[in-house]
């Protein structure tokens, strides 16, 4: 069975009490309902609360500090969007906690596939005449240009590859990333704007 | 002190669009999600009228009057009962936070088998009826084939409830609406097909339920997994990755 139906494949500390719910979820509770009541600050108060107990979580689960980090601000949207699911007459703990953990399984699947996709991509990319690469080695050494893109966070350096270097349109980098168009032509823009602070850096 | 003082701008932006007051309503609170056990009262609807259906849309078995009302409708109605329980429990399972432990989901499973069991012995002992020599094929495929495909209406309405709610463990919560569903359906066709052997009932009857079960499984996990893809685009998932 895979990650959406397995029980309980990680040993990760559970983060659900075995007794009635404890004070400081309890104070989350309060919290969560006042936000869902329309309360500007009391979704920042309790994200200072609770962000700190949620990275320790996800921490263990995902073994990376950093990647934890993007984790809990990830299940914060989660929470926030899923609240119609939450009952105020129940524990928060493991409500909030259930859901850290989903999104830390479905990060973890979206990693996955990423990684597969950039394989295949380099394996076409090696066999591809690049298209607009000439010009680029024009200005920089290929070298140099593989350790900036070696420095973009994976979905942006996909879409880079994909359109400035291999020349697909957007339409064929969103069908080979599983995206929409749109977000394969903000990932592009966004590298680029990267690449270019990059070189900027590396002027000075 | 630690590193969560503040929160990140893009998080707050978030949160604050989606709390912008919708102009249908006043308030920026979405209607929180009934408990499972009034959202399974629509699919009990759903369960009883899909019982009712099959005998009065096809016919009644044929041995209904030597069974008597309490062998026949009588327990079709707790299979009906079983069944619905089981999609209670699939609705509970969707609900972050209230996941079923391991021992109540193995109790759930043996409970259902049991059900089926009994009602199937219970029955036995009353008439014995073979597949007709020669009409193996034709009871195989029609028993192992309907059931399955009158479940789907009730199938699909959990599967909708199910996901309203927000499953972290969407393909254990499809498996539980697919077996309930598979329940529900069987316990209207016993009142069509007639046989009580136990062979044809355990790998006939019991396949069309099988069946059921698996197809609620691939249905939540292509939904998820829709969800999960669409999930990625729309939130800082894909940024992040």
């Amino acid at each position: 069975m895979d990650d959406y139906g397995s029980p309980d494949p990680d040993k990760a500390p559970s983060p659900r009490p075995s007794g009635p719910e404890d004070d400081t979820s309890a104070i989350w509770r309060g919290l969560f309902v006042a936000h869902c009541a329309g309360d500007p600050l009391a979704f920042e108060q309790l994200y200072r609360s609770l962000a700190p107990e949620l990275h320790r979580y996800l921490k263990a689960l995902a073994a990376d500090a950093s990647w934890a980090e993007e984790l809990v601000q990830e299940t914060f949207i989660q929470l926030h969007r899923s609240r119609h699911t939450f009952d105020p007459a129940l524990p928060f703990r493991p409500w909030a906690f259930a859901i850290a953990r989903y999104v830390f399984l479905m990060a973890r699947r979206a990693r996955t596939r990423l990684a597969g996709r950039e394989v295949a991509i380099r394996e076409s990319a090696s066999s591809l005449e690049p298209a607009h690469a000439p010009e680029a080695e024009s200005i920089v050494t290929r070298r140099t240009l593989e350790h900036w893109l070696a420095r973009l966070p994976q979905s942006l350096r996909l879409s880079v590859v994909l359109h400035h270097l291999l020349g697909l349109d957007f339409k064929q980098v969103a069908g080979r990333l599983g995206i929409s168009e749109s977000s394969a032509r903000a990932r592009s823009s966004r590298g680029m704007a990267r690449l270019r602070a990059l070189a900027g850096e590396e002027e000075r | 002190m630690n590193g969560f003082e503040g929160m990140p701008d893009g998080l707050r932006s978030a949160v604050t669009s989606g709390l912008r007051p919708d102009p249908r309503s006043p308030s920026p609170i979405r209607p929180r999600l009934r408990p499972p056990s009034a959202r399974v009262v629509v699919l009990a609807a759903l369960a009883i009228a899909l019982v009712s259906a099959v005998p009065i849309s096809l016919e009644w078995r044929s041995d209904v009057a030597l069974l008597g009302g309490w062998r026949s409708l009588g327990l079709s109605l707790l299979q009906w009962l079983g069944g619905v329980s089981v999609l209670a429990a699939a609705l509970t399972e969707a609900v972050p936070g209230r996941q079923l432990a391991a021992r109540r989901l193995l109790l759930l499973v043996l409970a259902a088998s049991t059900l089926f069991t009994g009602l199937t012995l219970s029955t036995l002992a009353v008439h014995r009826t073979l597949v007709p020599h020669g009409a193996e094929a034709i009871y195989l495929r029609v028993c192992l084939g309907c059931p399955p495909i009158l479940a789907l209406p009730l199938l699909a309405a959990s599967l909708m409830l199910v996901f309203r709610a927000f499953p972290v463990r969407p393909v254990l919560a499809g498996t539980l609406a697919g077996l309930g569903s598979g329940l529900v359906a069987d316990a209207g066709w016993r009142l069509y097909c007639e046989v009580t052997e136990p062979t044809h009932v355990f790998a006939v009857h019991g396949g069309a339920m099988l069946l059921s079960t698996l197809l609620g499984a691939a249905l939540a996990w292509v939904v998820a997994l829709w969800r999960e893809r669409r999930g990625s685009n729309l939130s800082s998932l894909g940024r992040v990755l």
